[in-house]
Parts: C-alpha cells; structure tokens; sequence
C-alpha cells in the first residue's frame, strides 16, 4: 500500500485525506450501483470504509497489505455492501444479486465494533467532559498505543516525564468525574 | 504498586515476551492492576469510539460539500433551460444593441449639430449689449449654458419664440435631452419660421431617448411639410428607422 496514504490517515492530514475521498467517491457510487445500494447507503457505506481504511492505517494493518488503496478501500467497501444487502433482504423479500455482479475487487472482511457496554457508555460520557488536551492525551495513550516519548515528540511536551505526570493526572480527572459526577 | 511501564508498553504494544510473562502474572493475582488495566482498556475502547465519530463528522463535512443530490437532478434539467435562457437573452440584448441603443447612439450622432443663427446676425459692437446680441454670441461660441440663461431672459422681454428654438438646441447640445423635448415641444406650439425645422431636432431628440414611434412622426411631418431644411437627412434617417 502507498505509504503516504497510511501516513495521512493515520495523521489525520485533512488535506490529503480529503483528496483521497475525493478522488474514489464517484467511482464507488457507481460500484456500489451495480448492487442496487440506494445512493444514501451507498455514501454511508463509502464513509464507513474509509473510516475502516484508517483504523487499519492505526493499527498497523495496512502497512503489511500488498493491494493498492483503492484495491483494499473497495474490498472494505464490497463487504460492507454485502452486509447492506443482507440487512434488505431481511427487511423485505429481495432476491440476491450477490454473485450475478462481477468486480474487480476482493471482498476484504473487517470487524464490525461491538456496541459499547452501558458502564462503557457511561465512562464515554464523563470522557468527552475532559478538555480537549486531556482526551488527546488518552487517545495516543491507549487507542493509538504511543509510548510517552512519542507522545512527547508528537504533541510537543518537553520530555515523555511531563508526558507521564500529564497523563496521570489526566486519568485522575476522569477518575474523580465518575466518583462525583457533576450535579 | 501499578507498575506504569508495564502498562505502557502493553498498550503500545512493546512488552518482550519476559514483560508479557510478568503482566501477565500481575493481571492474574494482583487485583488492584487488574482493576486499572480493564478500567485503561475502556478508556481505549471509549477514546477509539470517540475518535471515530469525530473521523466520520470530518468526513460527512466533506460529503456535504458536494452539491445535494435532490438540488442536482433539478440542475440537470435546469442546466440546458439555463443555458438557453442565457444565450437568448444574450442574442437578444445584441439585437437590442445593434437595433437601438448602439444605432440611436451613432444616428444621433450622425445628424446631430446645433442650428445656425438664422434669426439675428451677431452685432459686435459695445452699442449693443442687448441679452439677444449676447445670447447669440454665446450661442456662437458654443458657450451654451450662458447661451440658454440669455435666451430665456430675451424670450420673456421680446416673446419671440424662434429664441425657444435656439434655447432648445441648447439644452440639446448639452445632452439636456428631457429639458430639449419639453422646450422644442413649447416651440411647436408657435408658428414662426423655425417651426418646421424643430421637427427635425425633435425627432433627434426621441431618438436619443429611444422613442422611436415618436422620432418617426417627427421625421413624417417634417417630410409633409414642404420644408426644404435637411430633407434628404430626413429622408434617409426615416428609413433607418423602419
């Protein structure tokens, strides 16, 4: 995979993200077309992909894939659609056309995220009640698993100590918003 | 005591497999770690829900920039009908332009020049400060804003309306086109020698002001009148315009 996309996505560089979007999204509209997906899910499900596509770039995943980004953004994008499909066909009678449509792309399957448990939901709620730093903060700490000193280099902290006293302190914020919640 | 690096490096996932061995002994008997690695293990699952919401806002912020796909059919068909309106009225003003305005612009141009004095030869002479001497000698050098106060002065002692006539090329010549029509029209209710050429300016006039209709009936009862003065310019102009 181009290396620079992952890095971008990853990064979250808008522009070229933007670009990226830009660049696939008709030519998904009309594959997607070709599996009678209704234009609406037909975006939501090109979103989908790309947010897919990212938390891959996160992870590490893309690095170690062969195909190009649009080969593995389509592939994401296949599955989702198969998926759409599915959930018509329980809503209404709707015969398959699965295996009529041929594409160019390999069906590339990915997890879908379980719902948040009701305690999860809870501590999302006293999350986003963090300031923007603090949440940041936690983010690169534990979803993005960068180690201090990354953090350090990457948000600008002096050294990965400060990075440690801001995370803790950060942690028990959020620590004491669950055991006194605000009125 | 929680150890942090531990717990850094499981998250960043860099624990050695000794490492890995020790956390894992730790998740096990220690409750206390135990309990703050599953409470870490939310925040990361709650911090990566969070992150991917403001992932799909960036992105629906993009898609909104595209054009409403409602909004967009009702394009496609306006598009040609836009078009269409746009190259007809552009066909249009051309003609509009090159009929008229452009036309109205050059004939005016074309045939107009103030009258000659015809009335009263100029006097240079200290003996004769009258206002029609000195209205005239404005007139003669092109001082018309003068020339029109003189005349209108020389009008209301000697009630002679040729002077509307010269007052009225005045106003014409300074581009006074309404205050023109309203004085050669004033004119036109006298009978003098100058009469009949006033149809001639009137017409003018209209024509500059873009009432055709009316510049026509100038140019017909001027024709009719057995009027000599720019015949052959009334002629020609008439035929311009129809």
């Amino acid at each position: 995979m181009e290396n620079h996309f992952v890095e971008a996505l990853k990064h979250n560089d808008e522009q070229i993200i933007k670009e990226l979007y830009d660049n696939y999204r008709n030519s998904f509209l009309g594959f997607s077309k070709k599996y009678n997906i209704a234009k609406a899910d037909s975006l939501d499900i090109y979103q989908e992909a790309f947010l897919a596509m990212r938390k891959h770039a996160i992870s590490g995943k893309l690095l170690e894939v062969n195909s190009s980004f649009k080969t593995y953004l389509f592939g994401i994008g296949k599955h989702l659609i198969y998926k759409k499909l599915k959930e018509y066909a329980s809503k209404r009678s709707y015969e398959q056309v699965l295996h009529k449509v041929e594409s160019d792309y390999e069906e590339i399957v990915i997890e879908s995220p379980d719902k948040l448990t009701k305690e999860q939901e809870l501590l999302r709620h006293y999350f986003k009640q963090l300031g923007n730093s603090c949440q940041q903060m936690l983010t690169l700490s534990f979803y993005r698993g960068l180690t201090n000193e990354e953090i350090a280099t990457l948000e600008g902290y002096e050294n990965e100590a400060v990075v440690r006293s801001q995370k803790s302190r950060c942690l028990k914020t959020l620590k004491n918003l669950i055991k006194n919640p605000p009125k | 005591m929680i150890n942090e690096t531990l717990i850094e490096k499981y998250f960043s996932k860099s624990l050695t497999p000794n490492e890995t061995l020790e956390f894992n002994t730790r998740y096990e008997n220690d409750s206390n770690f135990k309990q703050e690695v599953d409470f870490l293990e939310n925040i990361k699952l709650v911090s990566e829900t969070e992150d991917d919401a403001q992932f799909k806002k960036q992105l629906a912020a993009q898609e909104a920039e595209y054009p409403d796909p409602e909004k967009s059919v009702t394009f496609k068909w306006l598009k040609p009908l836009i078009a269409a309106a746009g190259l007809i009225l552009i066909i249009l003003s051309i003609n509009l332009f090159m009929n008229s305005n452009l036309d109205e612009e050059k004939l005016f141009s074309t045939y107009f020049e103030p009258s000659e004095n015809v009335t009263s030869p100029i006097v240079r002479s200290a003996d004769n400060e009258t206002n029609l001497n000195n209205a005239f000698i404005a007139y003669g050098e092109a001082d018309y804003k003068q020339a029109i106060l003189l005349f209108q002065t020389a009008y209301k002692d000697s009630k002679n309306s040729e002077l509307l006539f010269y007052e009225a090329n005045s106003l014409l010549a300074l581009e006074d086109y309404q205050n023109a029509i309203t004085t050669f029209e004033d004119h036109l209710k006298h009978s003098d020698r100058l009469t009949n050429r006033s149809h001639w300016y009137l017409a003018l006039a209209y024509i500059k002001t873009t009432q055709i209709e009316k510049a026509k009936k100038e140019l017909k009862t001027l024709l009719n009148s057995g009027e000599t003065f720019k015949k052959p310019e009334a002629n020609s102009l008439l035929k311009k315009l129809e």
